[in-house]
């Protein structure tokens, strides 16, 4: 019995892994906005930047420079705090891309040219993901 | 045999990419639990509407009690506490349907409740539970606590490892405290843990994917 239940365990990890790879590759691959990336940034090497968006949001690389909002955030202590404000962030109509880093405690906004996004609404989106807002710096013009 | 299935499993873990344990997801995910151990097998699949509450289905064959229960969960993060390098969280968890025992007819009502609570860096996990069982005449209490160490500290994409320990105390069964050092694997929204407890010498293997 026990080695049925190991087996068994372990059968059903494997089988049911399969549709979760196949879905994180499909994302890696086709949950990039093509049109505006640069010559050459969408290979292969995705899978070790950090930096590319696996949520369907534009590569942070191109967003570097425009209207961003630096928004330091409390409760970020894993991948999983990223992930969520991601999948959150990313139904924001104003919001290019986004940029969590976990050292610093810090969540960088990038926004779409002539778009605006108050604090209140950073606030509210970062309070929807699950944590808490400490304060927003602005930089180029957002 | 074991040894293979547990590289496969590494193999798999470290190309797909992962989650942590909490009971809760962001709102609109959806979330696949499944564990086994010495005492259960069990397989939670939930819905996050808010990032406060989670609604799902429970099956779990008890291999202690000689049952099946088959019910619907409901998970809710009472509060959480989001210090500036840490996370703590308090959740209550209830779970209504029925249990019927292994090679029977005649399934019961039956249900559970469990509250956990736990503290994290991302260099230091605690976690404490307690869970009651209603199953088919049934009932039992029991607690579980766990204690964690990131041996280094990953950046975001990376896999994550956690060394943790696990205590549990079953008061109604005949070895009522056990203890299983596990490791816990996380990479971007999968989760796995394995396990050995070594009382029962009983293998854990829980495994989490968020979407």
């Amino acid at each position: 019995m026990k080695s049925l239940k190991i087996i068994g365990s372990f059968a059903s990890i494997i089988i049911l892994s399969q549709p979760a790879y196949a879905q994180q590759n499909e994302m890696n691959h086709d949950g990039h906005n093509h049109s505006e990336m640069k010559h050459g940034q969408m290979n292969h090497d995705d899978h070790d930047h950090p930096e590319m968006d696996k949520e369907g949001m534009t590569d942070v690389s191109t967003a570097i420079g425009g209207p961003t909002i630096v928004a330091t955030v409390n409760g970020l202590v894993c991948d999983f705090c990223a992930q969520a404000l991601k999948k959150v962030f990313k139904k924001e109509e104003a919001v290019k891309a986004l940029k969590v880093d976990l050292d610093a405690g810090e969540v960088r906004i990038f926004l779409k040219e002539g778009q605006m996004l108050s604090d209140a609404v950073v606030a509210k989106l970062i309070r929807k993901s699950g944590y808490s807002l400490v304060e927003t710096k602005r930089e180029g013009g957002a | 045999m074991l040894l293979r299935l547990i590289i496969a499993l590494a193999i798999i873990v470290s190309l797909s990419g992962t989650v942590h344990a909490r009971p809760v997801s962001y709102p609109g995910g959806w979330t696949f639990m499944q564990k086994s151990n010495g005492s259960y097998s069990s397989v939670h699949a939930h819905y996050s509407p808010t990032a406060s509450d989670s609604i799902g289905a429970y099956i779990e064959r008890n291999w202690q009690e000689d049952i099946t229960f088959t019910g619907i969960q409901y998970n809710r993060l009472v509060k959480r506490w989001n210090g500036r390098k840490t996370q703590a969280n308090f959740y209550a968890k209830v779970g209504v349907g029925q249990a019927q025992p292994f090679g029977k007819n005649g399934a019961q009502i039956a249900g559970f409740t469990e509250l956990a609570m736990d503290w994290e860096t991302r260099r230091w996990f605690t976690e404490y539970r307690i869970r009651a069982t209603d199953y088919a005449d049934n009932q039992s209490i029991h607690h579980s606590g766990r204690l964690g160490i990131a041996p280094y500290i990953g950046n975001y994409g990376d896999l994550h490892t956690w060394l943790m320990v696990q205590v549990e105390n079953h008061p109604e069964s005949n070895k009522p405290t056990t203890t299983t050092p596990l490791v816990r694997l996380f990479k971007g929204v999968q989760m796995l843990e394995l396990g050995y407890t070594i009382e029962h010498k009983e293998w854990l293997a829980n495994w989490i994917v968020r979407f």
